[in-house]
């Protein structure tokens, strides 16, 4: 880690959950439970992979502390801000400036160009684009001659690094990104997670990826795992082949 | 098929409740018009024919001896009572108040169709009853006395009678004949037999008729047809122009519900391709959505149905005609059904074949290729090109024929139309961006509606061309007639610039004339205008006018006054300059001449009417009115006059210029009404393009909030598409109807003979463009909200699911 980002805040942990539960159907007789107490403080700065079976609960997880989506009980902290505490006004504007996303579906839209799409956050901010952060992160994906392309004009690869540029350019305390590879072939998909690394070693970027890849998990240098909506192992340091037999163990 | 048909509809009402809108107006303004027209006529019939209303036979003919005819028609086995049936219309005036009465003597009890709710019959010719409309119109009740046109005289009312109200006149009753009868020779007989069987009898009894003269011998039933058939050729010139503003109305439906359909279609490619891959004909793909057509058509057209027929009866209780009952023609309305379904099926056939021409697997590929934007074809951009230039060589044409004007003009109106809106797709996206890059300053918000608005072109042309062709036409009428009106009056005021001239032919205006007339309600101003008789050419009697003083306080046009040195004459005979009789000699002046000035006047300057050798005097006033329009601001002067000493002149052209306004004002506020269907129509189409498009963006909406949009802030940013698509479409409406409008105007002008063309004044009517404008973008934000309400309950998360 080498320096902060200007605006993270100097809080101990970039963003975490506190008893956090998420109860779908409540009061129904098919109520489902997503999550079941979960407590996690991610450190500013660290790559973390959430990992877990299809229904363990990892993207309502991700969903819960992003602000997307409100737990049933239980705190979801970014930064100071306690998610679960404010109005769905404010979490938008917290999602708006303080979070950014990257899909699997890469999710950009298609009216706006390369470059539209990436600064779209800060346009809704009516925010000024920093020239400088732009060109050094537009740059860093190689998108330098691709900006005036619209996303049907891209390639999956292309959309997707597009897609992290835009979820960079705001200067995020965090980025979700939820399966980032799992529409790339393994060639992209392996670049695209060496540059989240990048991301997070170099620039001190805060990464919460959501994934089901063991391979995947190996770049992260925390792996949260889930299993019916409980963290069942946390492994500092994951290599692919121990999250591999984590899995195996698991028997996902 | 039809299964398949019912369940899609079932399954997803809301994608198809724009449609059904449309139907139902177009449909329901055709039933209104049907219902309504029937209903007045037969009202109206009724209301004319109401001595015949209880009668079981009539006859009509000229009789030397009225007295004996009635005698004849008594002494007839089975005839209980026979009666003249005598009317006239008159006037009834009540200080400012005047009224149209057909007057009817008392019925006899047989025959009476009203009774009495308050006093008594008449029973003396001097005593009348009405109705209680008649006595409101005129603001009197029972007990107050009452002018009778002609040599009536006043009458006293004794009764009020339970006659309902009509918007085409009142009845009242006196107790004796009625003045200038106009229609003796009609008798009305009741009977306790059969009528039809009395009739022969009654043709032996009659005495011989006047020589030349018919006698028509029928029954009471037949009677009453034949007067109402009388008044069809009447209405059915308001049912067919009626019958066309609907045929505009449907016009827009078809395109709106072929739009709709475009759209559904696109959105069920896949579902579409899934039919065709696993086996279903093109044909079957094709009857589902023409069964589903037929569906439609059928509930919006029997919902219009309702609609119109409902509000066909409130038109009727508004005019007073329900009383007579509401006239359904269940051929009219029949066909009404049939050409609502018959709308929808055929704006479909386009969106259908569209459908089937997509083989399988390319309607199950995720994205639609962007070849497919791109066949907006050359074929399209080369036929519009012809069209356009066709129209533009027409109307070359036009400017120079003079007898066929109109007929070009209206060739190049329908070709440029075509032009218009068929290239609709090649400049609405364009203008859209381009009001979107103009609007890009207010946000990101605007900046994306703007995109989102011309991503289709296909679908914002369709949307936007609905509107144009509304707004177009309403437009082109309202230049028209606007122009007329501004034409007309100021046609009117060039020749008589003043409202009301009042003057003596001998004599001074007396004194008192001048206040009464300055006093009265209905006028504004009146100024004295001095005069000197002077002699022209052996006349004694031109009288010499001083008009500049009274032209200043009047505020009448510049091109009135007169300079010194000057006078000005009517376009008579006059040599260059006139030597005139002056205080210090003679005068000589130059001869101006003015189409306005009548043989006898002359207008000076006041200097040179100072110059000028005798005694002025005041021989005229002008008057200025508070309305123009206003016949009783016009009879106060009249009166004014007519009561004053000696002979007095009135004279002016104000009450029909006024006339001429408000005539054609309430004939452009109808136009705007009737044709304002095919407006809503036309918003319904910006709703509902709106609506079906945020279905498909419901991923992207949902992406917008993720990355920190409000809900507030997608809303809005429906709002700005609705806006844009609706301020393109009636903006080039606008454009496209001023122009056909001056077009129209101008033509007609040109058939009309050289010398008797008047200057034409290019006219807007701005108040009712205005609230045109404000109404459609104040319907697209109303049509935006259910979308936009949409739109902004996606949820974030919706954006990271898989499809």
């Amino acid at each position: 880690m080498s320096q902060p980002l200007p605006s993270a805040p100097l809080t101990s942990h970039a963003c975490g959950a506190h008893r956090l539960s998420k109860v779908y159907g409540v009061g129904t007789d098919r109520q489902v439970v997503a999550l079941d107490d979960v407590s996690v403080t991610i450190a500013p700065g660290s790559f973390t992979a959430i990992m877990g079976p299809s229904g363990s609960g990892k993207s309502t997880l991700m969903h819960c502390m992003a602000g997307l989506d409100r737990a049933t009980s239980g705190d979801a902290w970014m930064g100071g801000d306690n998610l679960s505490q404010l109005s769905e006004k404010h979490v938008t504007r917290i999602r708006r400036d303080k979070v950014g996303f990257v899909f699997q579906s890469f999710n950009l839209l298609p009216t706006l160009t390369a470059q539209q799409n990436i600064v779209l956050p800060l346009d809704l901010a009516g925010r000024k684009v920093d020239r400088a952060h732009f060109a050094q992160v537009v740059d860093s994906l190689g998108l330098g001659d691709r900006l005036t392309h619209r996303p049907s004009q891209l390639s999956g690869g292309q959309q997707q690094r597009v897609a992290i540029a835009r979820a960079l350019m705001t200067r995020p305390q965090v980025v979700f990104a939820d399966e980032p590879t799992g529409a790339l072939d393994s060639r992209t998909g392996t670049s695209l997670l060496q540059y989240l690394r990048h991301c997070s070693t170099e620039l001190g970027q805060t990464i919460i990826m959501v994934t089901h890849d063991p391979k995947a998990a190996g770049y992260a240098d925390r792996a949260l795992v889930l299993l019916d909506g409980r963290i069942v192992d946390d492994v500092a340091r994951p290599s692919a082949e121990l999250m591999l037999a984590t899995f195996g163990r698991l028997g996902a | 098929m039809l299964r398949d048909a019912t369940n899609e509809i079932r399954l997803h009402p809301g994608r198809f409740i724009a449609t059904l809108l449309a139907i139902a107006i177009s449909v329901g303004f055709i039933a209104a018009i049907s219902t309504l027209v029937s209903t007045e006529q037969q009202a109206m019939a009724r209301f004319t024919q109401l001595p015949l209303s209880r009668s079981d036979a009539v006859v009509d003919g000229q009789f030397e001896d009225p007295a004996a005819v009635t005698a004849a028609l008594r002494s007839v086995d089975g005839v209980t009572a026979v009666a003249t049936a005598d009317k006239a219309i008159t006037l009834l005036t009540h200080d400012d108040k005047t009224v149209f009465v057909t007057l009817v003597p008392v019925p006899l009890e047989q025959f009476q169709w009203a009774r009495i709710d308050e006093g008594r019959w008449p029973t003396d010719v001097s005593e009348i009853a009405l109705s209680l409309d008649g006595l409101t119109k005129l603001g009197l009740s029972v007990g107050d006395s009452v002018m009778v046109e002609g040599d009536g005289g006043q009458a006293t009312i004794v009764g009020r009678t339970t006659d309902p109200r009509a918007w085409f006149g009142v009845t009242g009753y006196v107790g004796g004949p009625v003045p200038d009868d106009d229609t003796a020779g009609h008798w009305v007989l009741r009977t306790d037999r059969d009528p039809a069987t009395l009739l022969p009898a009654i043709r032996d009894v009659l005495p011989e008729a006047l020589p030349g003269m018919n006698i028509d011998v029928s029954t009471g039933d037949d009677a009453r047809a034949a007067a109402l058939n009388d008044l069809t050729g009447d209405f059915d010139v308001f049912r067919t122009l009626l019958l066309g503003f609907a045929g505009v109305a449907l016009v827009v439906g078809i395109i709106t519900i072929s739009n709709t359909f475009t759209i559904l279609v696109a959105q069920r490619r896949r579902q579409i391709g899934l039919l065709r891959a696993v086996g279903a004909s093109t044909g079957q793909v094709r009857g589902r959505l023409l069964w589903e057509a037929v569906l439609l058509g059928l509930i919006g057209s029997l919902l219009g149905l309702g609609v119109g027929i409902a509000v066909a009866a409130v038109g009727a209780t508004i005019t007073g005609s329900l009383y007579w009952g509401l006239v359904l023609r269940p051929t009219e309305l029949l066909a009404a059904l049939g050409v609502g379904v018959l709308a929808t099926l055929l704006s479909v056939i386009g969106p259908s074949f569209t459908a089937t021409r997509v083989s399988p697997v390319e309607a199950l590929q995720a994205v639609p290729s962007a070849a497919r934007a791109k066949r907006l074809s050359m074929t399209r951009a080369v036929l519009c090109a012809l069209f356009g230039a066709a129209g533009i060589s027409l109307v070359a044409v036009s400017r120079m024929s003079d007898a066929w004007a109109l007929a070009w003009a209206m060739g190049a109106g329908f070709l440029l139309s075509v032009a218009v809106l068929g290239s609709a797709p090649f400049y609405i996206p364009p203008l859209l961006r381009l009001l979107g890059r103009i609007l890009g300053f207010t946000g990101a918000t605007t900046r994306l509606a703007a995109t989102n608005a011309a991503r289709n072109p296909q679908r914002a042309a369709a949307t936007a061309v609905a509107l144009m062709l509304a707004v177009g036409l309403v437009v082109t009428l309202q230049v028209a007639v606007s122009t007329v009106r501004t034409s007309g009056v100021a046609a009117i005021n060039e020749r008589y610039p003043v409202d009301v001239t009042l003057r003596t032919y001998e004599g001074p205006v007396p004194e008192s004339l001048f206040e009464h007339v300055r006093g009265l309600d209905g006028v504004s101003d009146a100024v004295e205008v001095s005069s000197k008789v002077v002699e022209i050419d052996g006349y004694e009697s031109w009288s010499i006018r001083n008009v500049n003083p009274a032209r200043v306080e009047l505020g009448l046009p510049e091109d009135l006054a007169a300079p010194d040195g000057v006078i000005i004459l009517g376009q008579h005979s006059f040599p260059e300059t006139l030597d005139l009789p002056g205080v210090a000699g003679p005068v000589t002046l130059k001869v101006q001449q003015s189409a306005k000035l009548e043989w006898g006047d002359g207008a000076v300057s006041e200097a040179t009417f100072a110059q000028l050798a005798g005694t002025p005097r005041v021989a005229e006033l002008w008057v200025k009115l508070v309305d123009r329009s206003s016949a009783t601001d016009l009879n106060q002067v009249v009166s004014a006059a007519e009561a004053a000493p000696g002979d007095i002149g009135v004279d002016g052209q104000a009450f029909v210029a006024g006339i001429l306004e408000q005539v054609l004002g309430i004939v452009l506020i109808v136009l705007t009404a009737l044709l304002g269907v095919a407006v809503v129509i036309a918003l319904v189409g910006v709703g509902n393009t709106l609506g079906l498009s945020v279905i498909e963006r419901q991923r992207e909406s949902a992406l917008l909030r993720a990355l920190g949009m409000q809900r507030a802030g997608l809303r809005w940013m429906l709002v700005v598409e609705a806006l844009m698509l609706a301020l393109v479409g009636t903006g080039i409406g606008i454009l496209a109807g001023a122009f056909f409008g001056w077009l129209g105007v101008s033509s007609a002008v040109l058939m009309m003979p050289a010398e008797s063309r008047t200057p034409l004044h290019f006219s807007v009517d701005v108040g009712l463009t205005v609230l045109l404008v404000a109404v459609c973008l104040a319907a697209a934000c109303l049509a935006s909200v259910l979308p936009g309400r949409r739109a902004a309950n996606a949820t974030p998360t919706e954006a990271l699911a898989v499809e």
